[in-house]
């Protein structure tokens, strides 16, 4: 096997292999990137760590065909240092690897690419082609909430929804770690039907993000086999889901509330940073206290002291003391773009619902809710 | 029906009984040595020789210079329940001797070649009997011998050929043997044991005068980097604890080197276990075992050791009262953390010298024991004087008559607390190392301190003594997704005696029905931390405390958390290695580290000091 190929291609191509390249993996080949050619003029990069797999077919002139493995980070480093625009890369005797290019010659010990894992067949896939901000918004708004506990398989990851419903496709993405909860709806015109909804991992979601934010305008997403797929220009990226059953989590979004605040969103943020300064260890244990106009944020720490804040808002209800970590109320409201927000409130052991306090025109929707702290 | 006969019930032949009674007391020759050098402690022998060879499967010979049997009385011994150390079922309950069953001497000999050849003071000459799986060959006959027992087992097994199957090589067969004795050993000080395999010695223990002293001996071959132990004791509620600790930096990953001893009986019991664990606190690693012989002593009413057929396991009257004894008492001893102090060639202590019974009180400054190996001379407890130990002494050199160091193992009568130490302070500071070490001079020795592991040690205890003060029920974080549970019988009448236990530590739970809760709130440390050790499903943290709680009537497991909140929070806000620290700051940490109750490990187990005495500093010298 040997091709010819433009160094800055392939070196995207590389780039993107050896993220996800597993190099602390127990199956050695798992560290390295498949490059193997497809047709007269095309190259397959692919790297795996089994639940994650992506693809780029870079064009090039194959030479001979056939494939090989090797390091995917050495080999990226490599060509990253090559002089001149173009290369070769050839397999010789016992799965070497040659990459020359002008004067530099490397061999680079390889493993036979017919050990490699399967990859995904992306063909089969019907892809729906998306706006890839409207995606990207979503991830960002459900990822902070997702459980980093690997072992409660049905938390550790993001619920998927959309109804296909062509131009007025709505799509909805739900994440929860068992202590707070937050939901995004957009419109996600040529959204896919995904009902009843997927779960994808919080690492593919990782991968999902950093895919994004290099796409173009659009992407193309599909759902197949128990994986997702996305497709912008040649790189695919495909992320097995979790089979596993999300919690039923409109049961847990109060739909009433006894108590109403609605304040300045950057006030509000920033009032809950400077107070959780001094709030208990890793806990960020906070107490809110409200009374007719005005919001007052403490904390309470014996090893260093205590700091208060007030903020004029607008709330007619009776008063009432309630506990928080801080942490979870500043990453909702550092994903709510509006200048005011409704914070909703029933007793102080109810959970407490956060949204922006005027919707953008048209369906779609952003809320978290959280529940308090006994303090 | 099929016309095969029903199986008739009949009654076993005498020689199978024994057989199969056999198998429960006599699982391995370890099992035949233990058996008969109880024998012979209960016969009051001062000395006792054991032979083996073949691993014990050729030859076991035991020969003690106890009070010997009678005629009548050896042929006795060998019925089964015939017995001296039990008349009456109440006698167990006031029973001071280690047989009772009466069932030692009948069963060895059912699956041996069994020869006993014993003679009182009263008696002229010996009698010999001998037997063979189970039948006697004859009747008793004179022999001579000096006063006192001698048991002969040749061919052990030999009518058991299922059970010589299962016997491992003969070096584990001597390891086992030995430690049968060693566990006796470490219970009876005052009895000289020796055991042989073929013309080797294995084990040679002349008599001690004391627990300490023959820990030391008995275990000196395991002691790795100390060569000492340290000596913990007390008394709560009529249990009299007294133990002998290894340095954390013994620990093991098993429990091997741990010694449960009740009322002189070697035990395995999971509760003493975990007190002494629980004891050296987080100066152990977690999931490692340190080195102690552990000694419980208890009406003998309040234990039940009927309940295993080789007694290796007892039962308590009061198991959270023990618990807490032994919890306690090694506590106290490994927060004074005797280990810290300089040990080695160059150094002598005296604990606790002054309460030897008749003996004049030596001074400070006397003449140090001499001895090899073993330098510590155990606490004596004073038979007027209730467990009163005297403070510890650390003697310095003596042609420096400098700063005394003092610090006190309390017995738990003394509940003053100790006095401030000046230990760190008192040092002199020479510089610092690599940016990661802290070189100082203390009396003779040369100290490094690892300035991270202090200062992390240092904080650490500051947060913990803030977190201690309040005494107002731990923060808790109510779930979005409360957990149903459905518990076991026991585990849910629990849930309903200790709700109010269940929700100071952070725990709300409400009854669903049956043996179904909701988990509705959990600790607000359960969400910090990953990795193997930590637990964010609520339901595993919950079901962890419960199993605690139910086994030791309390739980460790939210305070552990939180200490591991605590130390990574410490961890990361201290000087690391590799910071420059100029003097006034170093100093300021060493006089710091006397403020707080130090232990000389990091909160992650790590040492904090190594010292180099000068002896050790010398010799690679060539100056001595």
């Amino acid at each position: 096997m040997e091709f010819k190929i433009e160094k800055a291609p392939l070196l995207e191509g590389l780039y993107y292999a050896q993220g996800i390249a597993d190099r602390k993996a127990t199956m050695p080949i798992l560290a390295n990137v498949l490059l193997r050619t497809e047709g007269p003029d095309r190259v397959v990069v692919a790297a795996t760590d089994l639940n994650i797999t992506v693809t780029t077919e870079i064009p090039c002139e194959v030479i001979s065909e056939g494939g090989l493995t090797v390091g995917a980070k050495h080999l990226h480093d490599i060509v990253k240092s090559l002089p001149g625009e173009r290369l070769g890369i050839r397999r010789t005797e016992n799965q070497y690897a040659e990459i020359t290019a002008g004067k530099v010659n490397y061999r680079m010990v390889g493993l036979a690419d017919r050990d490699f894992p399967r990859l995904p067949n992306h063909r089969e896939v019907s892809f729906a082609r998306v706006e890839s901000a409207v995606l990207r918004d979503m991830v960002a708004k459900t990822f902070f909430s997702i459980s980093t506990d690997e072992t409660r398989y049905h938390l550790n990851g993001v619920l998927f929804e959309c109804d296909g419903n062509g131009d007025k496709a709505l799509a909805r993405m739900v994440s929860t770690d068992g202590h707070r909860l937050s939901k995004c709806e957009r419109l996600l015109p040529g959204g896919p039907r995904v009902s009843p909804g997927v779960l994808i991992p919080r690492k593919g979601l990782m991968e999902l993000r950093r895919a994004l934010e290099g796409a173009d305008t659009h992407v193309e997403i599909g759902f197949h086999q128990g994986h997702v797929f996305l497709r912008s220009r040649g790189t695919a990226l495909s992320v097995k889901l979790n089979d596993a059953q999300f919690p039923p989590y409109e049961q847990v979004i109060p739909r009433e509330h006894e108590r109403l605040i609605v304040a300045p969103r950057d006030a509000l943020l920033d009032a809950l940073k400077r107070i959780s300064l001094i709030a208990s260890d890793k806990t960020w244990g906070i107490r809110l206290s409200m009374d007719k106009g005005t919001l007052r944020i403490e904390s309470d720490n014996p090893d260093l002291g205590q700091g208060r804040e007030e903020l004029d808002v607008s709330y007619g209800g009776s008063d009432m003391t309630i506990g928080f970590n801080a942490r979870y109320l500043i990453d909702i409201l550092g994903e709510i773009d509006t200048p005011q927000v409704r914070l909703e409130l029933n007793g102080e052991l109810d959970p407490a619902l956060l949204r922006p306090a005027e919707e953008k025109p048209g369906p779609g929707s952003y809320l978290g809710v959280v529940m308090p702290m006994r303090l | 029906m099929p016309s095969q006969s029903r199986p008739r019930i009949a009654v076993l032949p005498p020689e199978l009984a024994n057989q199969i009674a056999a198998g429960e007391v006599v699982e391995r020759p370890a099992s035949v040595v233990k058996e008969l050098c109880e024998n012979s402690i209960d016969a009051g022998a001062r000395r006792i020789e054991v032979e083996i060879d073949r691993g014990g499967l050729g030859l076991i010979r035991v020969t003690d210079d106890g009070c010997g049997m009678t005629e009548e009385e050896a042929q006795l011994s060998l019925l089964r329940h015939a017995t001296s150390k039990l008349h009456r079922i109440e006698d167990l309950l006031s029973l001071h001797s280690l047989g009772f069953r009466g069932e030692a001497l009948p069963s060895i000999a059912a699956v041996s070649r069994f020869r006993l050849v014993t003679r009182t003071a009263l008696d002229e000459g010996a009698v010999c009997l001998e037997v063979e799986g189970g039948r006697p060959c004859g009747p008793p006959r004179p022999a001579s011998a000096p006063v006192g027992t001698q048991v002969e087992v040749r061919d052990l097994f030999y009518n058991v050929p299922a059970r010589l199957k299962f016997m491992k090589g003969q070096a584990t067969e001597i390891a086992h043997a030995a430690e049968a004795v060693l566990r006796l050993a470490l219970a009876y000080p005052e009895v000289h044991l020796r055991l042989r395999s073929g013309t080797r010695e294995v084990l040679d223990l002349p008599p001690h005068p004391d627990r300490m002293e023959r820990a030391q001996a008995a275990l000196r071959t395991r002691l790795r980097e100390h060569t000492t132990l340290y000596a913990a004791a007390g008394e709560q509620d009529g249990i009299r604890v007294e133990a002998q600790l290894g340095a954390p930096s013994e620990a093991t990953a098993t429990p091997r080197n741990v010694f449960l001893l009740v009322n002189g009986r070697f035990v395995r019991d999971r509760s003493l276990l975990h007190a002494v664990v629980t004891g050296y606190g987080e100066q152990l690693p977690e999931g490692r075992y340190p080195l102690c012989v552990l000694h419980v002593t208890l009406p003998p009413g309040e234990v039940d050791v009927n309940v295993h057929p080789q007694k290796l396991e007892v039962r308590f009257q009061r198991p959270h009262e023990v618990y807490a004894a032994v919890r306690h008492t090694i506590g106290r001893t490994a927060l004074a953390a005797p280990w810290i102090l300089p040990q080695g060639p160059a150094r002598v202590y005296h604990l606790g010298a002054a309460a030897r019974a008749g003996e004049p009180v030596p001074s400070p400054y006397g003449e140090p024991r001499s001895g090899h190996g073993a330098q510590v001379s155990a606490p004596q407890i004073h038979p007027g004087v209730e467990h009163q130990l005297s403070p510890v002494v650390m003697e310095p050199d003596r042609r420096c008559p400098q700063p005394m160091l003092r610090f006190q193992v309390l017995s738990s009568e003394q509940s003053e607390p100790a006095p401030p130490r000046r230990f760190f302070s008192a040092m002199n500071y020479l510089g610092q190392f690599q940016r990661t070490y802290l070189v100082c001079e203390h009396e003779h020795d040369l100290v490094l301190i690892d300035q991270h592991a202090a200062h992390e040690r240092l904080l650490f205890e500051r947060l913990r003594a803030a977190r201690a003060d309040g005494s107002a029920p731990l923060r808790s974080q109510r779930l979005l997704l409360p957990v149903q549970l459905e518990l076991e019988p026991a585990q849910a009448a629990l849930v309903q005696e200790e709700t109010e236990t269940l929700a100071r530590l952070g725990f709300e739970l409400v009854p669903f029905g049956g043996r179904s809760f909701v988990l509705q709130a959990v600790p607000d440390v359960a969400a910090f931390g990953r990795g193997a050790r930590t637990y964010q499903d609520p339901a595993n943290l919950l079901q962890r405390v419960l199993d605690e709680l139910s086994e030791h009537g309390r739980s460790e497991t939210v305070q552990a958390r939180i200490e591991r909140v605590l130390a990574t929070v410490a961890c990361h806000s201290v000087v690391r290695a590799g910071d420059v620290l100029d003097e006034p700051k170093a100093r300021a940490l060493l006089s710091a580290m006397d403020e707080v109750d130090f232990v000389p490990h990091c909160p992650h187990g790590r040492p904090v000091l190594v010292r180099l005495s000068l002896a050790e500093i010398e010799r690679r010298f060539g100056r001595t």
